[in-house]
This record gives C-alpha cells, sequence and structure tokens, in this order.
C-alpha cells in the first residue's frame, strides 16, 4: 500500500495529467461532446444561468443601442427636416407664382371668351405701366405698331371698354382711360336707347352729357358704346346710371355712371383693331 | 481578513472570472470575431508565475466551464487548454528569460496552438466545418488585451500572493 502512495506521489503530476487529458479526450471523443449527466438537465441548469447573467450584462448593452438608433434616427430626421425647410424655402415663390399664373389664367380664359365685333379683330396685350397722375389717366400697353396698333382703337376688358390708344410708338402704345379728362365716348343707354356723351371727369366716375331733360333714364341703366363717331364698336358696356341731376343751363340732365371696369385692376386687356384700317389712321399720334 | 481563506484560490477564482467575462461579459457581434482568450493568458500567467497553483486539473476545470458557457462540444477547450498548460510548464523558463513585448507574440502563438488544437479535433470528429475568421481574430484580439490583463494579474500577484498575505 505504501508503495503504490510512493509511486502516486512521484509520478502524481505526470498521472494528473494522464487522467484530464483522458477526461478531455472522453468527453470530446467517446461521449460526442455530452456532459454524462445530461439527462439530469445539468447543461439546461447552466444555460438557464447563462442565460440569465447574459441577459442582465446585455441590458445596459442593448440600453444603449436603442440609444444610438434613437441618437441617429434624431439626427436624421434634423436633417430631413432641414432638407424640408430649404425645400419650403425654395417653393414658396414658386406658390405665389403659381397662384399668380392661375389668376392670369383665369382672366385670360375671360379675355379669350369675349367676341369682339365682326369688323374687328382682339389683339391680346398686357398692360405693362400705368401713366395716370393727377391730370390724367392712361396707361401703357406691350403692343405697337409692329403688331398693327393704331390710334384711336379701342380697348376692352371681359367687362366693358376702359379707352382707346391715343399714340402707338413702334412696340407699345398709349391709352387714354374713360376716366381721362380728354375722353369722349358716344353711348346709349341701353334700355331706352337715348343716346349721350360719356366723358371723364378724372375721377371713379364718368359724366354723361347732353342727355335731354325728359330722357328716360333711370339709376342702374346700363350705359353702352352707341357706335357712332366710327371709333368704338357699338354694343361695348361702358357702366350703370348710379345717379342723376337736373343740368345747370335747364336743357339736359346730367347722370353719374359707374363703369364696369376696376381701373386699377387692369393687366391684361383687348385691342380691337379695324379690319379694314385706313393708312390714314396710322398717323403716331392722335388729332 | 475574513475572505483570506480565499487567496489561494485567487489564481481559480481570476480564471473563472475571464471566462465569465470572455464569455458573458460583452453579448455584441464584433466581439465574437475579436472575442479575446483571457482564460489561456490567464492560464499562462499563473502556469509560468504560479506553476504550483495552475496545474492540468485547473486547466481542464477551466476548459470545462468555458465549453459549458459557450456551448462548444464539450472537452473541446478541455483538451487544448490542458495542452498548453503543459507546453507552457515545458517551456517555462526559455519564455520566463523573454522580453515582455515578445510574450506578446508567444501569447499569440499559443492562441494559434490553441485554435489548431482545436481545429484539429474539430476536423476530427466532425469534418472540415470551421467559421475562419473567429481564427483569425481570436489571436490578434488576445495579443492586444494581453498587456491589460498581465497589468491586473500582476498586481493581485503582487498584493496578495506574495506578501503579505501568501508568506502568512
Amino acid at each position: 500500500m505504501s508503495a503504490l502512495l510512493v509511486v502516486l506521489k512521484e509520478y502524481r503530476n505526470a498521472i494528473s495529467v494522464f487522467i484530464t487529458l483522458t477526461v478531455a479526450l472522453f468527453l470530446l471523443l467517446m461521449a460526442g461532446g455530452t456532459v454524462p449527466g445530461d439527462r439530469l438537465g445539468i447543461r439546461e441548469a447552466i444555460l438557464q444561468l447563462t442565460g440569465g447573467i447574459q441577459s442582465l450584462l446585455s441590458r445596459p448593452v442593448s440600453t444603449i443601442e436603442r440609444f444610438q438608433d434613437r441618437l441617429s434616427e434624431l439626427s436624421r430626421l434634423d436633417r430631413e427636416n432641414r432638407q424640408y425647410k430649404a425645400e419650403l424655402e425654395r417653393l414658396r415663390p414658386l406658390g405665389v407664382r403659381l397662384e399668380e399664373l392661375e389668376q392670369e389664367n383665369h382672366r385670360l380664359k375671360s379675355l379669350l371668351q369675349m367676341r369682339p365685333d365682326p369688323a374687328f379683330r382682339a389683339l391680346a396685350v398686357r398692360v405693362v405701366g400705368d401713366s395716370s397722375s393727377a391730370f390724367a389717366r392712361s396707361f401703357i400697353l406691350n403692343a405697337g405698331r409692329q403688331e398693327g396698333v393704331i390710334v384711336n382703337a379701342p380697348v376692352t376688358v371681359p367687362d366693358g371698354l376702359i379707352g382707346r390708344v391715343v399714340r402707338a410708338s413702334s412696340s407699345a402704345s398709349l391709352v387714354i382711360s374713360l376716366l381721362d379728362l380728354n375722353s369722349r365716348v358716344p353711348v346709349l343707354v341701353q334700355r331706352s336707347r337715348v343716346k349721350a356723351i360719356a366723358s371723364g371727369q378724372n375721377t371713379t366716375r364718368l359724366n354723361l352729357e347732353y342727355l335731354p331733360k325728359d330722357a328716360d333714364v333711370v339709376v342702374g341703366d346700363l350705359v353702352v358704346t352707341s357706335g357712332t363717331g366710327g371709333i368704338f364698336p357699338k354694343g361695348l358696356p361702358v357702366g350703370k346710371v348710379v345717379s342723376l341731376e337736373p343740368g345747370r343751363d335747364g336743357l339736359f340732365r346730367e347722370a353719374k355712371v359707374q363703369p364696369m371696369v376696376d381701373f386699377d385692376r387692369i393687366e391684361e386687356a383687348h385691342l380691337l383693331l379695324p379690319l379694314a384700317a385706313s393708312r390714314a389712321d396710322l398717323s403716331p399720334t392722335a388729332p | 481578513m475574513m475572505l483570506s481563506f480565499l487567496i489561494p484560490w485567487l489564481p481559480a477564482l481570476t480564471i473563472l472570472m475571464a471566462a465569465v467575462v470572455q464569455e458573458m461579459a460583452l453579448p455584441l457581434a464584433a466581439w465574437s470575431v475579436f472575442r479575446p482568450d483571457l482564460v489561456l493568458i490567464c492560464l499562462f500567467y499563473w502556469r509560468l508565475y504560479r506553476p504550483d497553483r495552475c496545474g492540468p486539473i485547473l486547466a481542464l476545470l477551466a476548459g470545462l466551464l468555458v465549453d459549458v458557457i459557450s456551448g462548444a462540444p464539450l472537452g473541446l477547450n478541455a483538451f487544448s487548454d490542458i495542452i498548453l498548460v503543459l507546453f507552457i510548464g515545458r517551456f517555462g523558463r526559455l519564455i520566463r528569460s523573454i522580453d515582455f513585448f515578445y510574450l506578446l507574440f508567444v501569447l499569440s502563438f499559443l492562441v494559434c496552438l490553441s485554435e489548431g488544437i482545436q481545429l484539429a479535433l474539430a476536423m476530427l470528429k466532425w469534418g472540415s466545418s470551421v467559421r475562419w475568421p473567429l481564427l483569425m481574430g481570436r489571436p490578434v484580439a488576445t495579443m492586444l488585451i494581453a498587456p491589460m490583463i498581465i497589468h491586473i494579474l500582476v498586481a493581485i500577484h503582487q498584493s496578495w500572493l506574495e506578501e503579505p498575505h501568501a508568506r502568512r
């Protein structure tokens, strides 16, 4: 017995190496890498333990990961927000422009629906300037002789007459409005066919001159061009009678007419050009 | 000190701790590729400087623990760890004389040796299915982290196993 102990003591290192290697190899190769007591659930218990520890340890890691995800998400949102703001700033003028074009489209459609007098052809023009002053009510159109514009050509909008051309250059023309002091338009009251002259007063209303004292005119009557004088075609709306007063000389009555057109809002217009315009009409200024 | 009875078991405890940290501490995807072999570093150090506290039995138990925790075939790490411990014991005197910087390469070589043994065993038993990136990443990661771990082990060694506690 003692001899055995001596041998064990002397070769204990070699024996321990042998035993440990044998155990490891046995487990690996003979037992197929399983614990002999697997049926008792040893591995499951260890798995349960290590799984619990790992989930505990992974909690801060997953929290940090979520935090990182959240940060990157916020960063992405911030970036997108800036992009969208820049896009919005870029598109804002376009929105205004779109609205402008929509209104212009509406106006131009109204212009197109106007049916000019058969003796005239319509030329769509744009109002490019207002040359009104304290003593004149006029504006400038972007069409001139190159486009066939002639002096005295009537200018209309869908609501009615607004004036006539008094001067034409090669690419622009000056229009005197109905409200100008120098404007005189032969008109008639549509309902009673009473003729008169609508003259500008440099105010917002027209004056009906030479209206007979007993003329059948009432407030609200529509006044249209009479076609006499050879400048304005017949039947263009001019305005509505808003007041009636006895004349100063007692022979005539005076009526105030509210123009059909809002002269402050004119942007496009139709120039009515006579189809058989005489060369004499092509003088650069009105008489 | 109340826990003074644990002092002789410090090498085993550090290996236990190393196994736990190595297999469970950082469950990140990158960790599986660059997972350093902390257990091997501990076995290396203790086998070199306290061979009386780190023999084949401790290597067997440490390897089995790693196998159990990691889900590897039981005995795979155990066998390679025993071989490594024997290798370190056999060439301990030579290794101790090497400069610390070169020790890192020795350590890296030992990791490769361990991987080689495990690979050979695995191929012997299951064929050639092996995740090569893991084999490549581990020696590098071990070499990089070894100075820090060895520094901690040296501190433990000097503080608890040499003076004055060890003498008592």
